[in-house]
């Protein structure tokens, strides 16, 4: 059914200040200048019509004003008919929410994201054949089939909704208007609807975040807040998860710290698991109390220098989607340090770089050329670094090729460490 | 009393100067002694009035010889008789008396001292003179007074005048004819603030009756032609009625108005032969005074 609405209702609350003339004129009445006067019956035959005719005047002048206001806000209010044109077909957009939080449970039994379909679905069931409608999903899933565009194919948007599925990734509420504004603005029809099926999770739709485009005017938008199930116990998530702040080498073990958050009102107990693209896994238990957060520190070891991802999750635990996380790394393998003379040159300088000499703790390997040698290893291996001793490079007086490599290397972004030279031996183990 | 007392509204400059001031009429006068009016009453006064036949018994000395020489008829000259006169003042006291604007004083005022002039001159040259005060209707009549003793009654009373009420001129001037002796002079003093048409109603009926008639019409220039501007709400000072008007919008259609209503009051006195003045209350009462007795003259 039509129903009148105001834009900016705020003007509506201003209405009353319409009777300020009327107050004004009673106010101003009694200040009129009295006078006595022999006889006001020349004045009735100057015009016999004066008393009314003045009154009149008055009252349509008051009226008038009156009206005025009323008319400027009302025009401010910016008024507009919802529902008109119902005879007309109608576009509708629907946004549904398939963030990993509409994965919980309702208070009815089935899951948000279940609701919040079956909502939307109703919608379409009651489509008329002129009608439009177009879905978006607040996570992009790419499994999902959705129509393209705007469609009166009842049918495929039902399909569409039964497709979808919950995801475990948070939502981009901003994103996700943007695209039914962009449905929206290419609707034909002049009435169109904008529905909105989510939980209204804070950690979504709390950040403030600007459409790139206003929503057009005389949209109705329609908010369908799915309802959460009211938990007395844990509530256990994987908040974040780090790995070390320092470079991961293959084969050399290295620490991730998981942290947990527990936002039930009881001590949350339970299995942390882990899991990696290597097939090795851990499980751990762990206790987190009520309201809290604990960090739990997981040592682990790249084996291959080559992407690797890492799933933790904990286990048993009422909602999925917020009880994983991934953390993708790639392990560094050895790399070759250059040294441009020999060994004792440098002192103690590739002990410190690594102490054994094969790269174990740190992942680097010293090898020592002559400067003569310098371009063929820059074209065998790719040095992480090249060390070169002030004396050395003194030493070249003019440029020859080694300066020319030298130089070639640094400017591609290339390490050129220059060091003076010592006669400090280096111990061995 | 002696003429020299002093009221309010006679003190005795201007009574000293109105002594030599007479007021004629034009029509015949019905009075009770020898006076300096003509009379309805054929009398051997010098002024001719007609011809009759010679009957045994009348003077010789009445046969008019030159006739008789013409038409060898014997005839006998008649002469109007001369008579004193009455007078009777009819003094307005409604409220709207109590304006005043641009006058010097207020139009009862004014009016007042118009009456007291008028009934010193005429006891002066020996008429007599009677005061009716009225509003819608007559207030208190006095009786005919012929001296200047039975004059101070009157002026008394004129000072304790104070206008109020509603006035109906012409229900008042019906009431005080039956009052008043036949062809007598009768005098309005008034601001003439009601139809033209039936203050003219009132003047057919005393000029049916024989009387000579004055109507002294009393204005403040501020009612002629208003004299405020904006917005003012006015109240009428017999009425009480209100109304708001933007004088100067009004002013020309107003005074148009008032101009009619003079033309029209004055149309109605010519037809009885009335003397009509409209008298200003900025002017001095002495010059209006002596004015009434040059223009008399010019009448006759």
């Amino acid at each position: 059914m039509p129903a009148l609405t105001v834009l900016n209702p705020i003007f509506v609350w201003m209405l009353p200040a319409a009777a300020l003339p009327v107050l004004f004129h009673l106010f101003f009445r009694v200040r009129k200048r009295e006078r006595l006067f022999s006889t006001l019956m020349f004045f009735r035959r100057a015009d016999p019509r004066l008393r009314s005719r003045r009154r009149i005047r008055e009252w349509l002048t008051l009226l008038l004003r009156v009206f005025a206001i009323v008319f400027l806000l009302l025009a401010l209010a910016r008024p507009c008919w919802q529902g008109l044109g119902r005879g007309a077909a109608v576009s509708t957009v629907l946004v549904v929410d398939n963030s990993g939080s509409m994965s919980g449970q309702s208070p009815k039994g089935p899951t948000k994201l279940a609701l919040a379909c079956e909502a939307a679905r109703n919608l379409v069931l009651r489509m008329h054949n002129n009608d439009k409608a177009g879905i978006v999903l607040l996570v992009n899933d790419p499994t999902v089939g959705l129509p393209e565009g705007m469609t009166s194919d009842r049918t495929a948007l039902a399909a569409a909704l039964n497709d979808i599925r919950p995801t475990d990734a948070s939502g981009k509420p901003a994103h996700a208007l943007d695209r039914a504004v962009a449905l929206l603005n290419l609707a034909p029809s002049p009435h169109r609807e904008l529905h909105i099926f989510t939980d209204i999770q804070v950690t979504e739709w709390g950040k403030e975040a600007a459409l790139s485009g206003a929503v057009p005017f005389g949209v109705e938008v329609v908010v369908h807040r799915i309802p959460s199930s009211v938990s007395s116990g844990p509530d256990l998530a994987v908040k974040a998860i780090r790995p070390q702040q320092r470079r991961i080498v293959a084969g050399r073990p290295f620490s991730v710290l998981v942290e947990v958050l527990n936002q039930g009102n009881s001590d949350g107990r339970a299995r942390l698991s882990t899991f990696d693209s290597n097939g090795a896994g851990s499980t751990q238990e762990i206790l987190v109390p009520a309201n809290q957060n604990r960090t739990v520190s997981l040592t682990l070891r790249a084996v291959n220098p080559r992407p690797q991802w890492l799933q933790v999750r904990i286990e048993d635990e009422g909602l999925p989607a917020d009880n994983q996380a991934y953390l993708a790394f790639h392990p560094l393998g050895r790399q070759t340090v250059l040294f441009v003379g020999a060994d004792r040159e440098f002192g103690l300088l590739p002990l410190a770089l690594a102490p054994d000499s094969e790269g174990s703790f740190s992942g680097l390997v010293p090898i020592f050329k002559e400067r003569s040698h310098v371009r063929a290893q820059l074209d065998k291996i790719n040095p992480a670094m090249i060390v070169v001793t002030w004396e050395e490079i003194a030493d070249w007086a003019h440029p020859d090729s080694a300066v020319v490599e030298l130089q070639t290397f640094v400017s591609k972004g290339g390490t050129l460490l220059l060091v003076p030279a010592t006669a400090a031996s280096t111990p061995s183990f | 009393m002696s003429p020299n007392d002093s009221y309010k509204y006679l003190p005795p400059a201007l009574a000293e100067s109105l002594r030599n001031v007479n007021l004629f009429v034009r029509r015949p006068v019905q009075g009770a002694k020898q006076g300096l009016h003509r009379s309805t009453q054929f009398g051997s006064s010098v002024e001719f009035a007609e011809y009759r036949n010679y009957v045994p018994g009348d003077p010789p000395s009445r046969i008019d010889w030159p006739v008789y020489a013409r038409t060898d008829r014997y005839v006998i000259r008649r002469f109007q008789d001369e008579t004193n006169l009455r007078a009777y003042l009819l003094l307005d006291i409604s409220g709207s008396l109590a304006f005043r604007d641009l006058g010097a004083m207020s139009k009862m005022d004014y009016a007042a001292f118009l009456a007291a002039g008028l009934m010193f001159i005429l006891v002066n040259q020996g008429d007599a003179v009677s005061l009716l005060t009225f509003d819608r209707k007559v207030r208190h009549p006095f009786p005919l007074v012929e001296t200047f003793e039975g004059l101070r009654p009157l002026l008394l009373h004129l000072e304790q005048l104070r206008p109020q009420g509603r006035g109906d001129i012409e229900a008042a001037i019906h009431e005080a004819a039956v009052m008043m002796a036949p062809r007598s002079l009768v005098i309005l003093i008034s601001d003439l603030l009601q139809e033209s048409e039936k203050i003219a109603r009132g003047l057919r009926h005393l000029f049916h009756d024989g009387h000579n008639l004055m109507v002294m019409h009393v204005s403040d220039s501020g009612e002629r032609r208003l004299s405020f501007d904006g917005i003012v709400e006015l109240r009428d000072m017999e009425t009480g009625e209100r109304m708001v008007i933007e004088a100067d919008e009004l002013r020309p259609a107003y005074t148009a108005a008032v101009e009619r209503h003079i033309a029209e009051i004055r149309a109605a006195c010519a037809e009885c032969l009335a003397d009509y003045r409209l008298i200003d209350t900025r002017s001095s009462v002495e010059e209006e005074l002596h004015n009434l007795q040059s223009t008399a003259r010019l009448i006759y």
